[in-house]
């Protein structure tokens, strides 16, 4: 079972981080990246089955495509803003932090402006006078 | 009644699609702008349709972002392009088979006892070889002729264990080349 192996994982982590913190907090932060790579690592297949069956479904059901490309990017952004933010924190960064989701949000928001433009335009368009 | 259908289906793969991908997303404050991305295209998904059916003439630009395939489009591509790889294929099958034969032949020739072979292969669609037909003709020199002579009395037994052995080492030749199972080679004897 890959959850039995991943929760050893993090239990081993764990213990070396707590005893790490204390004595070398730089070691501790590059420990807890090298788990959340692993982690990472381990779910990215998983993760690629997951959106092939997302990309056949809505092939077959005829869907917009820009639909689930767009999602899929926002997606990343979002994860990989999330998973950037999480490290600075543990690391006690909070303004880094704070800014790398200031980033993924202007990013996501960036995405989605030209679908909103159109819709607004669409709808001026309706509107009388 | 289409307008609708195509509203309800495109809503339901989209809310559904969202939704399980959403379970996915990281709970953090990037979130709500996910879900807000999410609601344009439900928008679009409605909006789209809608527009289209009521103001027939308006171009309107939230339909550029409700692109969908050509399902008769995209049909008619897969289509031709099987037509294309089957005449690709079976102009090359010919040349396939000839050179498979060829070269069958050369090497089932080299099992000892065997004087000539004759073989004859099918190709599956793509070039590969499905089944194959040996005709072997086993080789006889004087020695074995002799030893044939001497051998007379106790009948056919000699040259049936001669055939059996040169079967058995066409097909695991022929195993060990080419990948094929031994249900889908045939070994026929022919003189000698």
């Amino acid at each position: 079972m890959e959850i039995t192996q991943i929760v050893g994982l993090a239990l081993i982590t764990t213990i070396f981080l707590l005893v790490l913190r204390q004595e070398k907090p730089v070691m501790a932060v590059l420990l807890s990246l090298v788990f959340s790579i692993i982690i990472f690592t381990l779910m990215m297949g998983k993760l690629a089955s997951i959106i092939d069956v997302m990309r056949e479904l809505s092939r077959r059901a005829g869907l917009n495509y820009f639909f689930l490309a767009t999602i899929l990017k926002i997606m990343g952004v979002a994860y990989l803003g999330e998973f950037a933010a999480v490290i600075c924190k543990d690391a006690g960064e909070q303004a880094v932090a704070k800014k790398v989701e200031f980033a993924a949000k202007i990013i996501i928001a960036v995405m989605a402006l030209p679908i909103m433009v159109a819709i607004l335009e669409s709808l001026m368009e309706l509107m009388p006078g | 009644m289409d307008v609708i259908a195509e509203i309800v289906k495109n809503l339901l793969v989209i809310i559904i699609i969202s939704s399980f991908l959403e379970l996915l997303l990281p709970d953090g404050s990037i979130k709500p702008f996910v879900r807000f991305a999410i609601g344009l295209f439900i928008l679009i998904a409605v909006l789209s349709p809608v527009l289209a059916f009521v103001y027939d003439d308006k171009n309107f630009q939230v339909s550029v972002w409700d692109v969908k395939a050509d399902k008769q489009i995209t049909e008619r591509i897969q289509e031709s392009g099987q037509k294309i790889q089957q005449q690709i294929t079976d102009s090359n099958s010919g040349l396939i088979k000839e050179k498979l034969e060829g070269q069958i032949s050369a090497v089932a020739i080299l099992v000892p006892g065997v004087g000539d072979v004759n073989a004859q292969v099918s190709v599956g669609e793509n070039g590969s070889l499905r089944k194959l037909r040996l005709i072997v003709i086993t080789e006889k020199d004087d020695e074995m002729e002799k030893m044939e002579e001497v051998n007379s009395v106790s009948g056919n037994h000699q040259s049936d264990a001669e055939q059996k052995e040169i079967k058995r080492k066409i097909l695991q030749v022929m195993g060990n080349l080419y990948g094929l199972k031994s249900e889908n080679i045939e070994i026929k004897f022919e003189g000698g």
